[in-house]
């Protein structure tokens, strides 16, 4: 890295907001998926919109990548510098700007931690929806970045239904804002296009988010199966019936083995599958809705039903579900993590397949993940020290994805592209939807420095299709 | 017949191709088109934008033509494509809550197939049951309905699109969960067809309550009952529907209401909790001064599609329609704004508000309209408020005076590049989007 360049980016933000030694720059060379690796050359910390727009038109200037980072919580190779460049760690902008609650709407900076906006709020009764599972620790920017899922969003949809607006530096170099708080929009969803866009448009500096009022009553129940297709038939049957609930999530028996020698959240040892599901909404409906569920549970062979008495019990069933991927790195050496999708009807089929799948590679996989979007997260376990493993858990990752798609799926429902799915998008998409993709990329970053080798195949990667998605996974992560 | 010509109805078949003077009928703010024509595939539509970027022909796709009205007037109308043909419903798996159709789709159709499941797609924009999928998605148009349920943009999983050129493309998927590249779908949602012609969407579909209920209240004022209002929203109260009406309004839907202003609750959910939650909302009415009024013999149903029509240009030559964005809170002082206006000029206004979003429409009738002073100073004073305000119907004689969306602010000049990238000979719905483009 050239020093001049150090030198502007100090005194444009101040001695305090660089880093360039590259052992401190190393910190930030991944995301939680650190099979890909690259270090930034400069890791700058701005604090204010004018500083984000400073940086990014010296590096538009420079010809130098910019790379937005929030707290580096993504699963898919993401907010890291494979092309070195400037990794804007946005964490200082974390400031709560304002709560309007009678609009039910915040505006906040993009560094500001997810959890935390929910807790400025919910002594008032209201709440930010989007919980993706890493909430406590991940960003509002990052989660808007990446269109973050989380468990409720069966019923509340994602990260992009609660945006509202967004201040953005875009790869020209402009600050402009799309969107903002008034919610009827004029011209094109500029902020839709935005939301998802895992930084390859521009820089988010400022968000006008949606805010909730929590409901009036909340169950959470947890129903046990003899049988993993069984739970994901009674998933089925509830959505069918015309029953949303707030989240509806699946955990199998290697999840709630790991579960229970971790963090030991209560759930039984004998079953096969444990069903998480979360009524909430007006107490009558609550009720009646909590009635049809357990009907549903005990038609499809429910072996038990246990509802949280109270919020420290609720608490810990959720805790279970939210760290299971984590504590799932106890008992695997190694595991790759697919994020794909099917139709909710295909849930059963899906799960037969994975076995399938499972059995053929002599492998073991796991399953947790968010049953009533049809949103898989099988672990694909394998043990690195034993000659060709890898590659078998890589196969079947790709078998599990190929047959997702077959089923009319997709290739991530919540994760992201990335570096790590950047080859699975011709799975799904045509060269000539891909270059619907790269025009609007062209629209917002014709230089193409913002956040660059992600998403978008690499020319002449095709090739390596049958390959892509899903890598290796360290433990404690969030799905 | 000239080799254009031949050319369009080899592509479509005679029977479906209309031209002059037969097109006059399918005007667009008064420009006869060239032609009509009526593909029945999306191949037809490939072939026939393909052609009409071949021979620089300018193109206005339409669907139920509920909206035509919509954006300023066209540079040029040389080809109107007539999207009904194309009105299959692709798949649809009840277990999915999701259903895959042709834009050419009208609403009232897929209702009656999704009620047979319990099901429906929550989109209620005026004219709902001619309205086209298409046009929908286009507009962006909404109701009632989208306190709950958010407007197609919330409901849009994936497209099909026929490109400028002809070339055929995919955005999104066919599942309720997909972050598999950009948003692709978003960029046409509410873009007048000015960037592509959508043939096929998939949508997100919710079960039908198992009851429902309808509650309207007379207020003592706008701000009465936007107060009320603010206290249902500021509860854990689930409501489906929040519209303020206006007093004369809700007298012509039916509802006898001698006060300025009336309050329009709907809620659904299970018979226990509409119980319930009816009692709480009238509860909160009652103390804001409101008094229950009685709901016409025609039901609910009705009730709310009169609603969704209520500011229709019933006569366009004497009609002004309006769509205001404000915050929730503003949406009284936005009523006050127009009532002031239409009493100046002596007009007669028709408003409704969605009060949980923040939109206010309108309708200002009688003579008078051509002068264009009335739009500007209005949308100086919404823009005083930070809101925005869009002319759905302009006399026309007055539209050509207007730019009926107003200034969009720095984010135009992406917009522009962002038309240019999509349609560079600017051949699609010419200048009928915001700042023309």
């Amino acid at each position: 890295m050239d020093p001049r360049i150090v030198r502007d980016l100090t005194r444009l933000l101040g001695p305090e907001a660089v880093l360039a030694a590259p052992d401190e720059c190393l910190v930030y060379e991944c995301d939680m998926l650190t099979h890909y690796k690259g270090a930034p050359d400069v890791v700058a910390f701005p604090t204010t919109t004018e500083q984000v727009a400073a940086v990014v038109r010296l590096c538009l200037a420079e010809g130098l990548p910019v790379i937005p980072r929030g707290s580096g919580t993504g699963l898919i190779g993401g907010a890291m510098a494979p092309r070195g460049g400037v990794l804007l760690a946005l964490n200082r902008m974390n400031r709560l700007l304002e709560v309007d609650l009678p609009n039910r709407l915040a505006v906040v900076e993009p560094g500001l931690i997810n959890l935390w906006l929910t807790r400025a709020v919910e002594g008032r009764g209201y709440l930010f929806a989007p919980d993706p599972s890493s909430q406590m620790v991940s960003t509002i920017g990052g989660n808007a970045a990446t269109n973050a899922g989380g468990a409720h969003c069966l019923k509340y949809g994602i990260t992009v239904n609660h945006v509202l607006g967004l201040e953005v530096v875009t790869g020209e170099g402009e600050v402009v804002w799309l969107g903002g708080k008034v919610q009827e929009r004029i011209g094109y969803d500029l902020t839709g296009v935005m939301v998802g866009s895992e930084g390859t448009l521009g820089v988010i500096t400022k968000l006008v988010v949606r805010l909730l009022h929590a409901a009036e009553a909340v169950e959470t129940a947890l129903a046990t199966f003899p049988e993993i297709e069984e739970a994901a038939a009674a998933v089925s049957a509830i959505i069918a019936r015309g029953i949303v609930p707030a989240a509806l999530e699946l955990m199998d028996e290697p999840i709630l083995r790991a579960v229970e020698a971790g963090i030991k959240a209560g759930y039984p040892a004998d079953a096969k599958a444990v069903l998480l599901v979360e009524l909430d909404g007006p107490r009558a409906e609550v009720e009646a809705q909590a009635e049809a569920v357990a009907a549903i549970c005990r038609a499809h062979g429910a072996l038990s039903l246990r509802v949280a008495r109270d919020e420290a019990e609720r608490a810990l069933l959720w805790k279970g579900r939210k760290e299971a991927a984590g504590a799932f790195g106890r008992i695997t050496h190694n595991y790759v993590l697919q994020d794909a999708v099917v139709p909710r009807s295909r849930l059963a089929q899906i799960m037969r397949e994975i076995g399938a799948i499972a059995a053929r590679h002599g492998l073991l996989v796991a399953n947790v993940f968010h049953a009533g979007d049809g949103n898989l997260h099988p672990l694909i376990c394998y043990d690195e020290r034993v000659a060709g493993e890898f590659e078998r858990a890589l196969e079947a990752s790709e078998a599990i994805l190929r047959a997702c798609i077959a089923m009319g799926g997709t290739v991530t429902g919540e994760h992201g592209v990335g570096m790590d799915k950047a080859s699975s998008l011709p799975l799904l998409f045509s060269a000539g939807d891909l270059e619907a993709m790269a025009r609007v990329r062209r629209v917002f970053d014709p230089r193409g420095l913002m956040n660059p080798a992600k998403i978008f195949p690499a020319a002449g990667a095709c090739r390596e299709v049958g390959q892509g998605g899903g890598r290796p996974v360290p433990e404690g992560l969030w799905v | 017949m000239t080799a254009l010509e031949t050319a369009l109805r080899g592509i479509v078949g005679s029977e479906h191709l209309l031209s002059e003077p037969a097109t006059t009928t399918w005007s667009v703010d008064g420009r006869s088109p060239r032609w009509v024509a009526a593909p029945g595939t999306e191949e037809e539509v490939s072939r026939l934008l393909a052609l009409a970027a071949a021979e620089r022909l300018a193109v206005i796709p339409v669907g139920g033509r509920t909206k035509l009205g919509w954006g300023n007037p066209p540079r040029g109308v040389d080809l109107v494509i007539d999207l009904r043909r194309l009105d299959r419903l692709v798949e649809y798996e009840p277990g999915d809550l999701t259903v895959t159709l042709e834009a050419g789709v009208r609403l009232g159709a897929l209702a009656r197939v999704l009620e047979r499941h319990g099901q429906f797609v929550p989109l209620d924009p005026p004219l709902a049951s001619r309205a086209t999928v298409g046009g929908v998605i286009a507009t962006n148009a909404s109701g009632p309905w989208r306190h709950r349920y958010g407007t197609v943009r919330d409901l849009l999983l994936g497209v099909t699109v026929v490109g400028a050129d002809g070339t055929v493309t995919k955005g999104g998927g066919r599942v309720v969960k997909n972050v598999t590249g950009y948003d692709v779908p978003k960029l046409h949602v509410g873009a007048l067809g000015s960037l592509g012609i959508v043939t096929a969407a998939t949508l997100r579909v919710h079960p039908r309550p198992a009851a429902e209920a309808t509650w309207v209240f007379g207020m003592p004022s706008p701000e009465a009952a936007l107060e009320a209002a603010l206290r249902l929203l500021d509860s854990p109260l689930l409501l489906q529907r929040l519209e303020l009406v206006d007093g004369p309004t809700l007298t012509r839907l039916g509802v006898g209401c001698p006060h300025p202003a009336g309050l329009a609750v709907g809620i659904g959910s299970v018979p226990e909790a509409v119980r319930a939650q009816g009692e709480a909302v009238h509860a909160v009415c009652r103390e804001g001064g409101g008094v229950a009024l009685g709901l016409a013999g025609t039901g609910a149903a009705a009730f709310w599609a009169g609603v969704s029509d209520a500011t229709l240009p019933e006569e366009p030559e004497r009609s002004l329609t309006l769509r205001v964005g404000l915050l929730g809170t503003d949406l009284a002082k936005g009523f006050r704004l127009l009532e002031s206006a239409a009493h100046e000029r002596g007009l007669a206004l028709a408003a409704t508000a969605t009060l949980g979003v923040g939109t206010l429409r309108a309708r200002l009738a009688g003579e008078g309209l051509a002068d264009e002073r009335l739009v500007v100073r209005l949308r100086e004073a919404v823009a005083g408020l930070g809101g925005a305000l869009v002319v759905e119907h302009a006399p026309a004689a007055l539209k050509p005076r207007l730019d009926v969306w107003g200034d969009v602010g720095p984010a135009f000049g992406v917009m522009r590049r962002l038309k240019a990238e999509f349609d560079p000979l600017g051949l699609l719905n010419p200048g009928r989007f915001v700042g023309r483009l």
